[in-house]
Formats: C-alpha cells, sequence, structure tokens
C-alpha cells in the first residue's frame, strides 16, 4: 500500500517536472539550433547541429535591443521604487506592534486581488491623464506596485527573523537608531533583501500585459516581442521565448533556497 | 574607569494589565556585585532592561552615578551588557564585534586596535579575532559577548543571565572567570540569574526577587543563614531550608508530635503570646544521634559524596544532609542546633530573640 502511495507520488511529481522542463527544454534546444531544423519533421530530440544562427537573428531584429534597453531600466526603476517603499513598511511592520497592523498586512495583499486587465481601461486614462502614459517610468511604476506587497511581506518575515536583541546590544554600545538600522539590520538582512530584488526584477522583465497596454513606442521587451510576434518566423519566436526565460531562470536558482526559506518560514511566523 | 553607583526608585513596570514591577527599590554601590535572583518571570530581567534604557518605566526614578538617566535613551547613559543569547553581531568578525562600541564613540583605529587586543587577552580569545561568529562554540562567543561589553566605556556592565546557555562545566568555568575578572577590574555589575549558585558564588550582595518585588537584599551569608521570608528560605539552597509548621501551647508540637525547641524560644514565644509559627532550618545543620526527635527515613536522595535524607515527621518531610552511607538505620533520632533554628511569623523572620 505505502508502495503504491510512493509510486503514484514520485509519478506525479514526473509529470509535474515534464509539465515545466518540457517547454524549456524545446525552446532552448531549438533556439540553440539552425533554421534548418526548426522547420524540420520530426524535430530531433537533442540538436544535430548547435548554432546561435537563431539567436543572432534576434538580437539583430529590428527594435530587439532597444526594448531590451528598456526593459532593463523599467526593471531597475521598480526595483528602486519597491525599494524606498518596503524597507521601512517591512520595518515598521515587523518591529512595532500599532493598531491596524494585522488589517494593514491583509489590505496591502489586497491590491494583488484586482487583476490587471480590470484595471487597463481606468488606468490607461490615469496614465493618460498624468502624463505617464508611454513611459517607462509610468511602466516601472505599475511593476513596482505589482511585486510591492509580496515584497513587504517577504521583507516583514525577514525582518521578524532578526532577533531585537541585536538592536538592542548596538544602541546600548552607543548606535543610535540610524546607526543601528545600517551597520545592524540591514546586513543582517540583506540576502534576503537581494532575493526580493531579484523577485521583482523578475516580476518586471516576466510582465507582458500592462507594458503591452501602457505604452506603443517604448516597449519592453517582453512586450515588443508580443507585439511582433504574429508577423514573425517561428524561429523567432523560439528564441525570443529562451531570451526572456533565461534571466528568470537564472536567478531563481541562485536564490532558490532563500525563496524556500522566505515562504516556508512565513507559514511558521504566523 | 571610575565605576558608578546605581539607584532605582520606587520603580513600576506595566506591560498591558500585568504589572510586572511593584515598585523596586535599589541601591547598587560603585563597584559592587550585584545579584538579582529569582525564578522566571520574576521581573528580574525587566528590571536589569530599564536600567540598560531599552525599556523605560511606568513610574519611578533611574540614577547612575548621581545622575537621573530615566528619560535618556540607552546610547546615552554609559551602559554595558551582556546578553542571555550573546547578541553578538553575526555579519561582523569577533574584532569588529568587540571593537563596535568604541567605533560607535568615534574612537580612532589605533585606540581600538589596543583596546581590544587587550580586553581579548584579558578574556584569553586572541587567536579568535579574525573569526565569525558562526565558527564559534557556545562558550567561545560567551567570551567574545564578554570582551564586546568589556572593551565599551561604561559606568555599570548588565548580564543578563550571561551563563544560562552554557553546559554544566563551562558554567562553573565561567563563572570562576567572572569573579576573577570583577576582582581584577572592580566595575560595578548588575547581574541576572535564577540560579543560587550563580548568585552566592558571584555576588557581593544579592537581590532576591519573586513577583516583582524585591524580598530581600544582603551579602551570600546573610541570605543563606537569615532568610527574610519563607519565601526566599524555601528558593535558596539545594535542598532549601527545612520549614514545619508548629503549634505552641507551652510545648512545640508538629502535627501532634513534640518538637525540642531551646528554652530562649521557648520564652520567646510565651512572653509573646505566640501559638503558632513556622520553624526553619537547614539541612546541613540537621545532627543525627541517638538523642532527639526520632523519625523514618523514606527516600535517599544521592548526590555524590554526601545523601539527602527524606525523614518522616508526622505529615511532613524533614530533609537532612549527611556524608552518603553514615546512616545506615532507617529509624533515626535528629535534632537542630539552637543557633541554626529560624521563627517565622505570619512567613516573616523574627530577628530578635
Amino acid at each position: 500500500m505505502r508502495v503504491v502511495r510512493k509510486l503514484l507520488e514520485t509519478l506525479f511529481a514526473l509529470i509535474l517536472i515534464l509539465w515545466v522542463l518540457l517547454p524549456i527544454y524545446f525552446i532552448s534546444s531549438l533556439s540553440l539550433s539552425t533554421r534548418k531544423e526548426v522547420f524540420s519533421f520530426p524535430k530531433p530530440f537533442i540538436p544535430r547541429e548547435v548554432s546561435v544562427d537563431i539567436l543572432r537573428f534576434f538580437v539583430e531584429a529590428h527594435g530587439t535591443v532597444r526594448s531590451l534597453l528598456n526593459s532593463v531600466v523599467v526593471a531597475f526603476i521598480s526595483i528602486l521604487i519597491v525599494l524606498v517603499v518596503s524597507l521601512p513598511a517591512a520595518y515598521a511592520l515587523s518591529r512595532r506592534r500599532f493598531r491596524g497592523r494585522d488589517s494593514i498586512m491583509l489590505f496591502i495583499l489586497t491590491s494583488r486581488m484586482l487583476p490587471i486587465p480590470l484595471l487597463a481601461i481606468p488606468l490607461t486614462n490615469l496614465y493618460i491623464a498624468m502624463r505617464l502614459y508611454d513611459s517607462l517610468l509610468g511602466v516601472a511604476l505599475l511593476h513596482a506596485a505589482m511585486a510591492l506587497p509580496f515584497a513587504i511581506i517577504i521583507l516583514t518575515g525577514i525582518f521578524v527573523k532578526i532577533s531585537k536583541d541585536f538592536e538592542e546590544a548596538a544602541y546600548i554600545f552607543g548606535a543610535s537608531k540610524t546607526k543601528t538600522f545600517l551597520k545592524v539590520t540591514l546586513p543582517m538582512a540583506l540576502p534576503g533583501i537581494t532575493a526580493m530584488l531579484i523577485f521583482t526584477f523578475i516580476t518586471s522583465w516576466n510582465e507582458v500585459f500592462a507594458a503591452s497596454i501602457l505604452t506603443v513606442e517604448n516597449r519592453t521587451l517582453s512586450a515588443h516581442v508580443l507585439n511582433v510576434m504574429q508577423a514573425s518566423p517561428i524561429y523567432f519566436k523560439y528564441a525570443a521565448g529562451f531570451f526572456l526565460s533565461l534571466p528568470a531562470m537564472v536567478f531563481i536558482f541562485l536564490i532558490r533556497n532563500y525563496l524556500f526559506e522566505m515562504w516556508g518560514g512565513l507559514q511558521s511566523e504566523k | 574607569m571610575k565605576s558608578k553607583s546605581v539607584r532605582l526608585e520606587d520603580i513600576e513596570k506595566k506591560y498591558g494589565k500585568n504589572t510586572v514591577l511593584k515598585g523596586i527599590n535599589l541601591e547598587v554601590e560603585a563597584g559592587e556585585f550585584l545579584v538579582l535572583l529569582g525564578p522566571s518571570g520574576c521581573g528580574k530581567t525587566t528590571t536589569l532592561r530599564l536600567v540598560a534604557g531599552v525599556e523605560r518605566p511606568d513610574s519611578g526614578r533611574i540614577f547612575i552615578g548621581g545622575r537621573d538617566v530615566t528619560d535618556l535613551p540607552p546610547q546615552r547613559r554609559n551602559v554595558s551588557m551582556v546578553f542571555q543569547n550573546y547578541a553578538i553581531f553575526p555579519h561582523m568578525s569577533v574584532r569588529d564585534n568587540i571593537g563596535f562600541g568604541l567605533k560607535m564613540r568615534g574612537v580612532d583605529k589605533v585606540t581600538i586596535g589596543k583596546k581590544v587586543s587587550e580586553v581579548s587577552r584579558l578574556l584569553k580569545i586572541e587567536n579568535l579575532l579574525d573569526r565569525y561568529p558562526s565558527q564559534l562554540s557556545g562558550g567561545q562567543r560567551q567570551r567574545v559577548a564578554v570582551a564586546r561589553a568589556l572593551a565599551t566605556p561604561f559606568d555599570v556592565l548588565l548580564m543578563d543571565e550571561p551563563l544560562s546557555n552554557l553546559d554544566a562545566l563551562l558554567r562553573a568555568e565561567m563563572r570562576g572567570e567572572l569573579k576573577r575578572l570583577h576582582r581584577k577590574l572592580q566595575h560595578t555589575v548588575i547581574y541576572v540569574t535564577h540560579d543560587q549558585v550563580e548568585a552566592l558564588t558571584l555576588g557581593d550582595r544579592i537581590a532576591v526577587m519573586f513577583d516583582g518585588e524585591i524580598n530581600q537584599v544582603g551579602t551570600p551569608e546573610e541570605i543563606y543563614e537569615y532568610p527574610e521570608n519563607t519565601r526566599v528560605a524555601g528558593f535558596i539552597g539545594t535542598p532549601p531550608m527545612n520549614l514545619l509548621e508548629v503549634e505552641f501551647d507551652g510545648e512545640a508540637r508538629v502535627d501532634g508530635l513534640e518538637f525540642h525547641i531551646p528554652a530562649k524560644i521557648r520564652k520567646f514565644l510565651e512572653t509573646h503570646g505566640i501559638k503558632r509559627f513556622k520553624l526553619g532550618f537547614r539541612p546541613e545543620y540537621v545532627e543525627l544521634r541517638r538523642t532527639g526527635m526520632s523519625g523514618t527515613i523514606v527516600l535517599r536522595e544521592n548526590i555524590g559524596y554526601n545523601e539527602i535524607l527524606n525523614i518522616q515527621f508526622g505529615n511532613h518531610i524533614v530533609r537532612a544532609v549527611t556524608k552518603r552511607g553514615e546512616v545506615r538505620d532507617n529509624r533515626v533520632n535528629f535534632s537542630v542546633p539552637e543557633q541554626h533554628m529560624r521563627i517565622f511569623m505570619n512567613e516573616k523572620l523574627v530577628r530578635d530573640i
């Protein structure tokens, strides 16, 4: 009985892994093969010839480099906004017991309840009125707003884990509140903060819907790809998919331990 | 570095509806090692945190060296502290940890370096200076925490159960070390512990706390020999003082059995018309001879060289400490020397008999 159960569990896990890995594998392998092979049928599981031909075509295509730079700029502006807002917010939520603290925590999450498509038209109106439409800052603001709830909650969990004793020790040994935060609390939270920022980066990098509707000229890479996809050859799509998923894969691999710790840890902190 | 006195006046502290300190009055002399002793939850750590300034009292004043520091933040109180869980900064090397206080005071690097090596020599951790806390054992972390506290100039050194996270052998070693350090440096120390052995060995004086109140302040000898009330008597000593309920009608009786008391106490009871009281005496002072009251040994607890005899006397258990194997028979006679008997009226020690 137990063996059957174990077997079923393994099978299920295997299906899940293949579900995620197979598309990634095909996108990667095909974008690293030749154009001829992309059109061949049946496609070989292992490419017969490795080539950067397709990737080069994608990078050299009109608008790619510009939208790539846009993506980077947008991601960094949203990281900056998230950092400036979430650090004090999370610190206050972790250190102070004030009235309405729990409601605020909940309220922060409710901002993610509304789907972006629902917000699209009012947001576009608002952006046009505020002259933010088709600007990188506008996209960055929205990406920051999307990443902030998780950033604040993750960061609160990180600060909660840093014992107040360290700060009290710093006070007693003569450090001011600012110095204590900069020299003691922040360095201890730094690995977690880094992980949170990478998470924000990926959120912004991968986001496509808002970026598409809020821009016309200044498209981010994901929005650009979506826009030109219909008119592009199939190998362009493989290369774009590979390019877009690359940073997320690399970064999430780097911070995987942190993500488990943060999300696993939050539950036990409740 | 001149140490300073500490004075607490009518300190009260509440957490919500819970009053944790009910009017604490305490004077610690300059250069004195004062131990705050009490069970967990008695408010001793809160008292220490109030002196440090990381908590504020609801009422009352705190003075350090005559200066009212009640409203000053911890940074401006000139105190130093060793935390129970050490709280040494994990992202700094041992060297930076020890030098932290001096750096925050804007002391130049050369002076910090000198002070760090001086203090680390004192605590025998010179070889650990470039390590990080995660690479240290519990005992080494303890030493780093003490070194950091000593390196920073201070008027008062506060210690919050600094040895409670160490295993027994290391604790005994560090206890001796702390005693040696205090002899040498003569700082004013306030030391919080629930361990009476630490309190008795380290303290110049001990303040015994229960439920947010100081019950007695005195030298270890005073606390041990003349506990102010039955609570202190029942807390200090392993095993603690025997406390028997006695009825007096010309003869002292414990559960109807006669208990031999000397003429002096008998006379005192008669002149004051006392009918009931509690009689206290330490297990170490119980004499086991042919004469005296008789009882039955119901349990023997081996504590190494000695053993604790639990003697049934009426409905009470009288405990006596003897050399192991000295008493073989389970029927014993015991008596208590006059000078070691303590009388408690309404749970308070009667001093002038």
